[in-house]
């Protein structure tokens, strides 16, 4: 009885999300999809516990990120947006204990970022402004290493600089997951000579939000590390 | 604000470098709060196959029982805590660690209340070629050396006993200049701890002398009346670091790479700093080339040369190519470590204090790859195995068998 009841409101929903989608294309006759690129610049902070390392601090890094963008308009102010990015998420980690304080680490985590938004817009014809609300997963696909060390005799202290790949280890949790927000605004110039279609230039500001930790832990000592990314991207998309 | 909610808490993680309070109250605190440190702090958990999270589900149960026993009005006993610890540590890895435990709560029927753990000890006595402990070693050593002009052609022999304030035990040396029946000379010397540098940093000790003799015979004696180098490192505890400098370094011409070490940066198990090289540089007071010379320099050793007993013929093996190891495999503690005091440099290492803490743990703050492997709790393979037990425990054969590899070189 459970089960019949449940595909009968599955088949509800998806009755309801047809409707929607025809009514969208009635009532935007011309681009419904649009496909693109996108660029710039990111943020990124690092949300744990030091756990004791008394000394340790954790500051924002910035880096570059690149991605394509696929949208699909439910309505003029609704549509659906979903990315594949490619993003480095850089914190720094710095001691600050005495003798030792210029030893400092770069981590720098390249994920491959897919986020799925709804894209409310308002405004104008060609000019439109944007809010972004959904989720993402991610993948952690490569850690980098950057820094100084030190090592320690029983009469001096030497440093070393370094820059290396970090292995993975069976601590580190590689598919992540979290929450995407965020600001923009486009401009749409549609194709002249009758020809179907629009270029579209985008100026997003989205936050990501890690909801899922990338260190492990362990059973009796929980220790979460969240990643918390303001991205700022310059793109084009071409609809059509 | 709407994500906020959405991310968890860290648990609780003590401060290993506590040391000022007692920071658990009960047998199962102080468990957990062990536990906890070592979690973080030990830095031997890649290598190293004990299933740490086992432990607390298995051992958390039986403290909380201890506790119950406490709270009942009966007594808890050493000995009881003594077999649950042994379980939780005997089997570790770290072969420098040591720790000691004092009982929360005194038990009348005990006469002392602190116990010892040691596993590497335990380790090391499992092997079949163990023979003696390192102190009895030591003083069996000193008398055969005292008495070597009875089997051998000697030219110098001088005897030193040094002071030094952070080694419980007194450090002895000899230094024997053997002179073989074609003429030529082998400056030998034996050490039962590693601690060169500060003897030479400060001048006008028997032992500096001694030691001065020795480098300065390696250095100066003409290539046709040098046979070949003796250092003999059985039975030696380990010490400085630094004495590489004078040990390999006044045998190279180059910066040269000697092993990597890597600390603990970040509390999860597996996260270590990168390897981080460590350079020796040429040492000019001793120097010689003794590569270019092709001047055997033999170590003896055995299982219980110990640390930097053990580690200086490690780094001798993998820099100077006439360098030959004869004896037995090492003990195994191969993790460089820092006093108590410095445990802010790395949060690793020995933590703890026996008076308030309740708990004093000596365990490594580095991890070392040597050669390129991490040798802890394996230690150094001779080159040639001569093991003392085959011998009734004489010491005679091993250096025999170093005479005459000098003489057939």
């Amino acid at each position: 009885m459970k089960i019949m009841m449940k595909i009968s409101y599955m088949r509800n929903i998806a009755v309801i999300l047809l409707c929607w989608m025809t009514m969208g294309a009635t009532a935007q006759e011309k681009c419904r999809w649009s496909v693109g690129m996108k660029a710039g610049w990111n943020y990124t902070s690092i949300d744990r516990s030091n756990m004791g390392r008394v000394d340790e601090t954790y500051s924002t890094l910035s880096g570059g990120n690149v991605g394509i963008m696929a949208r699909y308009k439910l309505f003029d102010w609704l549509a659906i947006r979903a990315e594949f990015e490619l993003m480095p998420r850089p914190y720094k980690m710095e001691r600050n204990l005495r003798y030792i304080d210029q030893v400092y680490t770069k981590y720098t985590n390249d994920y491959i970022m897919l986020p799925v938004m709804a894209d409310y817009s308002f405004g104008g014809k060609r000019l439109r402004g944007h809010a972004y609300g959904g989720v993402y997963g991610a993948v952690w696909c490569r850690a980098h290493v950057e820094g100084t060390t030190f090592w320690i005799t029983d009469y001096y202290v030497h440093f070393n600089d370094f820059k290396e790949v970090r292995p993975f280890n069976s601590e580190d949790r590689r598919l992540i997951g979290g929450g995407v927000g965020g600001l923009g605004v486009s401009y749409t110039i549609p194709f002249v000579n009758g020809r179907r279609g629009e270029a579209t230039f985008n100026l997003d500001a989205l936050y990501y939000h890690d909801f899922v930790s990338h260190h492990k832990g362990h059973p009796n000592l929980n220790d979460p590390r969240y990643l918390s990314t303001l991205s700022i991207t310059i793109g084009f998309a071409y609809g059509f | 604000m709407l994500f906020c909610g959405c991310r968890k808490e860290a648990d609780y993680n003590p401060y290993i470098g506590e040391s000022g309070d007692l920071a658990y109250s009960s047998y199962a605190s102080q468990f957990d709060y062990l536990w906890k440190c070592m979690s973080t702090g030990y830095v031997f958990w890649d290598v190293d196959e004990t299933d740490w999270d086992a432990v607390y589900a298995e051992y958390m149960p039986k403290f909380q029982a201890l506790d119950a026993k406490h709270e009942a009005g009966e007594d808890v006993t050493v000995a009881e805590l003594e077999t649950l610890y042994k379980g939780i540590i005997g089997g570790l890895k770290d072969h420098h660690m040591y720790f000691m435990v004092k009982n929360l709560f005194p038990s009348p029927n005990d006469t002392v209340s602190v116990f010892f753990i040691e596993p590497g000890q335990y380790e090391v006595e499992s092997r079949d070629y163990y023979i003696e402990s390192i102190l009895e070693e030591q003083q069996k050593l000193d008398s055969f050396l005292n008495g070597i002009e009875q089997h051998y052609d000697i030219e110098v022999h001088e005897t030193a006993v040094a002071e030094i304030p952070v080694f419980e035990d007194s450090v002895i040396y000899h230094y024997c200049l053997f002179k073989l029946p074609d003429g030529r000379k082998i400056p030998y010397l034996w050490q039962s701890s590693a601690v060169i540098t500060p003897l030479l940093n400060e001048p006008g000790s028997a032992a500096a002398d001694l030691l001065d003799h020795w480098l300065t015979a390696i250095a100066e004696t003409p290539r046709e009346e040098l046979a070949g180098i003796i250092l003999d490192n059985r039975a030696n505890s380990g010490g400085y670091q630094d004495d590489l400098d004078y040990l390999v370094g006044s045998y190279l011409n180059e910066k040269t790479e000697i092993l990597k070490t890597r600390y603990k940066e970040g509390p999860g198990r597996l996260e270590h700093s990168v390897w981080t090289p460590y350079y020796l540089y040429p040492q000019s007071q001793y120097h010689r080339d003794i590569t270019a010379e092709n001047i055997p320099y033999v170590v003896l050793c055995d299982i219980n040369s110990v640390s930097m007993g053990e580690i200086e013929q490690m780094v001798m093996k993998a820099v100077l190519p006439t360098s030959y190891v004869i004896g037995e495999r090492t003990f195994g503690a191969t993790g460089p470590l820092q006093p108590a005091d410095y445990i802010n440099l790395t949060y690793g290492g020995p933590f703890g204090n026996i008076m308030t803490m309740h708990h004093d743990v000596y365990t490594s703050t580095f991890e070392a790859l040597i050669g390129g492997q991490i040798r802890e709790g394996i230690g150094c393979v001779p080159d040639q195995e001569v093991l003392r037990k085959n011998y009734d425990g004489d010491f005679k054969p091993q250096l025999e068998a170093a005479i005459e590899y000098i003489k057939s070189k």
